[in-house]
């Protein structure tokens, strides 16, 4: 019995169409179709060739159907901008990722999921109750990951090919999942899992809001939550200079930029200061870059805890891929940039990811 | 006022209210002194010694000139080379100079400028001896660059903005004192040294080191086996 949810999602997963697939594997798009709808089931040797196509082990497509999760659920930043297929393929990348987390629920205990649904307050007010809430009081955050993982958010990364999708979010069984690109700078990642965070408490079930102005106040979440004002105003003369927004960016471990727009929005800086402040950090490469950032990415603790675990009971990385039915390629890609020292089967160390031109390690 | 400058004890305050009488801002020249103390950090070790003090006087003159033309209607005007602003009654004008360390103090003997006054300089200090108070107020133009008729010019005060500079290098700040004032006599040495008018500022102190917290995560993320 072949799950026809499954070839859909392996094809969508290496961003193919239906065409592009049907070429590869010499059967008819009319077949493919009706495989993918469950209308016929493919023969045991096409299963092959799309097997060997897809790059996902025949058994993958022999496991339980499984629901892809539907664009709705997801809180996409620029949606309006992103094509369909790399927006189906990171959902599709994301929902095999559930199976991992599944996978580790099963055998682990994990933090549960302390997200107050804080709907009815504007973001900076919504910030403020969290940080009240997880007894942060108006202290700079040393690793954002670390928190929303104590604080039961599971974090699993955006497979590194999916340049264009930025980190989304989204609520499942109760418990809140944020995917990252961890392409982007150390800074951006941080200010990513707080604006996802922001989604999660602003724009649950009781109050769903999406595009723009969702952004717009996911990044307002954001900023209030990483730059708490108290701590902002005392740490920063009013229209500060553009080196001593750089100096100051390493208290709240954020990219210039982002500071530069928050001592905007409390009024530290004038409009004229703040174009002028953007113009001269853009000059210096701030907005493309983070120049004299944060060395690495924020890892995750959660990930890295679990498969050390598994690596003391004699469980490879490999053999958590065959469990899932899944290539080590593939499993890696759900974690890639938040593991660094994943243990290979061999007991060889896999090389730490360069923060400046990341690649896709094949964890074995 | 901004949070960079701090007022010393024995200053009363009183510069913004005298300032608007001339219808300026403290924060244009807050403003000025910082470009020039964040334009120094673009010289380099291989640049002439005096780069960061010409990039810092660079700085200060086009600060200025672009927040007094831009937010009060002023306009550039370059008598002999001497950079200055003037106001739209063309009654008044100022420029930048460096002044020695009795900058922004109260009290006599009054500061002296660093250098030798130039033709430039010293016409215009010559001029401001002998000042008709009669004001014409003038229809403004479009212009961005002013032009004095000879009347004009005998009627023109010229006001600097004098700083002093002061690195104090083991307590690990920059102080910046200064003040806006109308010189009257060009003494020995050629330096200006008799002011008739002095506008004495909060002096500005330039953090150059900030205190960070330790990057310790403290987040522990329990995971145990069932």
């Amino acid at each position: 019995m072949v799950s026809s949810s499954r070839i859909a999602i392996a094809r969508k997963r290496r961003g193919l169409t239906l065409a592009d697939l049907s070429e590869r594997v010499g059967v008819s798009l009319q077949s493919l179709s009706n495989y993918e709808t469950g209308r016929t089931d493919p023969t045991r040797e096409t299963l092959a060739k799309i097997s060997a196509a897809l790059d996902f082990p025949e058994s993958f497509f022999r496991k339980p159907d499984v629901e892809i999760l539907p664009p709705d659920a997801v809180s996409f930043r620029a949606r309006s901008k992103l094509a369909a297929a790399p927006r189906d393929a990171a959902l599709a990348a994301s929902t095999l990722a559930l199976e991992l987390n599944e996978w580790i629920e099963v055998r682990y205990k994990l933090p549960a999921a302390q997200l107050p649904t804080l709907g009815r307050l504007d973001p900076e007010g919504a910030a403020n109750v969290l940080r009240t809430r997880w007894g942060l009081d108006d202290t700079p955050i040393s690793n954002m990951v670390h928190l929303v993982e104590s604080r039961g958010v599971r974090v699993f990364s955006l497979p590194p090919e999916f340049a264009d999708v930025d980190a989304f979010s989204f609520w499942r069984n109760g418990t809140p999942f944020i995917f990252l690109s961890t392409l982007k700078s150390p800074e951006r990642g941080r200010f990513d899992v707080a604006h996802e965070l922001g989604h999660l408490v602003l724009h649950g079930e009781e109050r769903s809001l999406q595009g723009p102005p969702a952004e717009k106040e996911a990044n307002a979440f954001a900023s209030a939550f990483l730059m708490p004002e108290a701590s902002v105003r005392s740490c920063i003369p009013k229209s500060p200079l553009p080196s001593q927004i750089v100096s100051a960016k390493k208290i709240w471990k954020v990219a210039a930029m982002a500071l530069t727009y928050r001592l905007h929005d409390l009024d530290m800086l004038s409009d004229w200061h703040y174009r002028k402040a953007c113009i001269e950090l853009s000059k210096q490469g701030y907005r493309s870059s983070e120049p004299r950032g944060m060395p690495t990415r924020e890892k995750s603790q959660l990930l890295e805890k679990v498969f050390n675990l598994a690596q003391g009971k004699g469980i490879s990385t490999r053999q958590v891929a065959d469990e899932l039915n899944v290539s080590t390629q593939e499993l890696s890609s759900w974690i890639f940039g938040l593991v660094v020292t994943v243990r290979a089967g061999s007991g060889r160390p896999v090389p730490p990811a360069s923060a400046a031109r990341p690649r896709l390690s094949v964890v074995r | 006022m901004s949070a960079n400058a701090w007022a010393r004890p024995d200053e009363r305050g009183g510069h913004e209210v005298e300032l608007a009488e001339l219808g300026l801002k403290y924060e244009y020249f807050e403003r000025l002194i910082s470009e020039g103390e964040e334009a120094r950090a673009g010289a380099t070790e291989d640049d002439a010694n005096n780069a960061a003090g010409t990039l810092d006087y660079f700085a200060r003159v086009r600060t200025l000139r672009y927040l007094l033309r831009t937010e009060e209607h002023w306009k550039r005007y370059d008598p002999k080379q001497s950079p200055l602003s003037v106001n739209p009654d063309k009654t008044m004008a100022i420029g930048v100079l460096l002044g020695d360390a009795r900058t922004g103090l109260p009290g006599n003997p009054q500061p002296r400028s660093h250098r030798p006054a130039g033709v430039a300089k010293e016409s215009l200090v010559a001029r401001n001896q002998d000042l008709d108070p009669g004001l014409f107020p003038l229809p403004p133009q479009d212009d961005a660059e002013a032009e004095l008729t000879d009347g004009e010019y005998a009627r023109l005060t010229t006001w600097y903005l004098l700083t002093y500079r002061y690195a104090a290098r083991k307590q690990g700040f920059i102080e910046v004192r200064s003040e806006l004032s109308l010189p009257s006599r060009v003494g020995v040495q050629g330096k200006i040294d008799s002011w008739d008018r002095r506008i004495l500022l909060p002096a500005i102190r330039f953090k150059k080191m900030f205190d960070y917290p330790d990057g310790d995560t403290g987040f522990d993320v329990p995971v145990e086996e069932w």
